[in-house]
């Protein structure tokens, strides 16, 4: 694009230039618009899980898409979109994170879901209400077992078990190694395993 | 050992089915949550510090610090140059007073000392009038004058 600018307006044409830039600006614009569409549910999605707040999850999902917005001319391809604004999503969330922690003293509106009761969402699918309940106390366990994970352990489960990513995505994402990656999610198994081995 | 795979197979059948629930049970609630209409919450610092940061608010701000400065400075300029005046006024006035009293002073001991003078100079002047002379036509009263003087002394001397 500066190339392109550069060409023209050394050829004399610098109106011309303008009219590229603007139809370059605009496209760009109209692509980050159907990126933003297509991917904003899933990030709400991941960060509704990680946090259990709707409202912070909704926030955060419109900073993400801010962010990614102001550096979408700087995103390269090196990985997909999806991968690069989960990033971003991933940073953002710890920043939340920390922020909570050093404001613990403050009082502040939390609309945060307990994980007991986040484990009243179950598709209503045609299974039987036998099936129903244990479904739901596996979802319970499920969220108990998650509650109880590190920061880091939590994210790469509910990026394996809820966005249903591969390893290395993952790994993309998060800014770690697939090995460190894999030893983060077998921890995090190994509690969700014993909470529902709990159970029996 | 097939007990121990069938076990295993189980355990990874249940755990496979709890992740299932766990994934379908959080796109449910994701999805119920995303179609609700949702005002965004903001900290009063955030948006105190937006509402501060948006240009027309900065302009305002930077013209009312600018006159505030401006004014400020030339009502401390002012108010100085008041206080000088009025300390210059009260020092001349004070000088005036000093100027005033001692002159009032040099006057006072003028006037003192020509009163004195003149004290004295109505005494010579009576006791030259006194001592003058009578004239020759009233010769015959000077000296009736000074014998009733004398007569009357001898009057209360006799009567004593």
């Amino acid at each position: 694009m500066a190339t392109t600018t550069t060409v023209l307006e050394s050829m004399g044409k610098p109106a011309v230039a303008t009219a590229l830039q603007r139809e370059a600006a605009s496209n760009s614009a109209a692509e980050f618009a159907e990126v933003a569409s297509r991917f904003r549910p899933q990030i709400f999605r991941f960060l509704l899980a990680s946090l259990r707040d709707p409202d912070a999850a909704e926030t955060l999902t419109q900073d993400c898409l801010l962010k990614a917005h102001r550096n979408w001319a700087s995103f390269r391809g090196e990985s997909s979109v999806m991968t690069w604004l989960l990033r971003i999503a991933i940073n953002l969330q710890k920043d939340h994170w920390r922020s909570r922690r050093l404001q613990f003293w403050k009082q502040t509106s939390n609309n945060s879901v307990d994980a007991e009761e986040a484990g009243n969402w179950l598709p209503s699918g045609e299974s039987s209400p036998e099936q129903q309940t244990v479904a739901k106390d596996q979802v319970r366990l499920v969220w108990k077992a998650v509650k109880g994970l590190s920061e880091r352990q939590r994210t790469v489960f509910m990026l394996r078990h809820v966005e249903e990513m591969e390893i290395h995505e993952i790994a993309g994402a998060i800014g770690l190694s697939e090995g460190t990656v894999k030893a983060h999610l077998s921890r995090a198994m190994v509690r969700v395993r014993a909470e529902l081995g709990g159970k029996r | 050992m097939r007990i121990d795979e069938q076990n295993s197979n189980t355990g990874d059948m249940e755990l496979d089915a709890a992740l299932k629930n766990f994934r379908e049970s959080m796109h449910g609630w994701s999805e119920q949550e995303f179609s609700k209409t949702r005002v965004i919450r903001r900290s009063r610092w955030d948006a105190a510090w937006r509402a501060i940061a948006s240009p027309a608010m900065a302009w305002t701000m930077s013209c009312a610090l600018l006159v505030a400065s401006v004014g400020g400075s030339l009502t401390i300029h002012h108010e100085r140059q008041v206080e000088a005046a009025r300390q210059q006024a009260t020092l001349k006035q004070q000088q005036m007073e000093q100027e005033k009293a001692a002159m009032m002073a040099e006057n006072k001991a003028a006037a003192t000392a020509n009163s004195a003078m003149d004290d004295d100079e109505l005494l010579s002047h009576v006791d030259s009038d006194i001592a003058q002379a009578a004239p020759d036509a009233m010769q015959p009263l000077a000296i009736l004058m000074s014998d009733s003087g004398s007569a009357g002394a001898e009057k209360s001397a006799d009567k004593q």
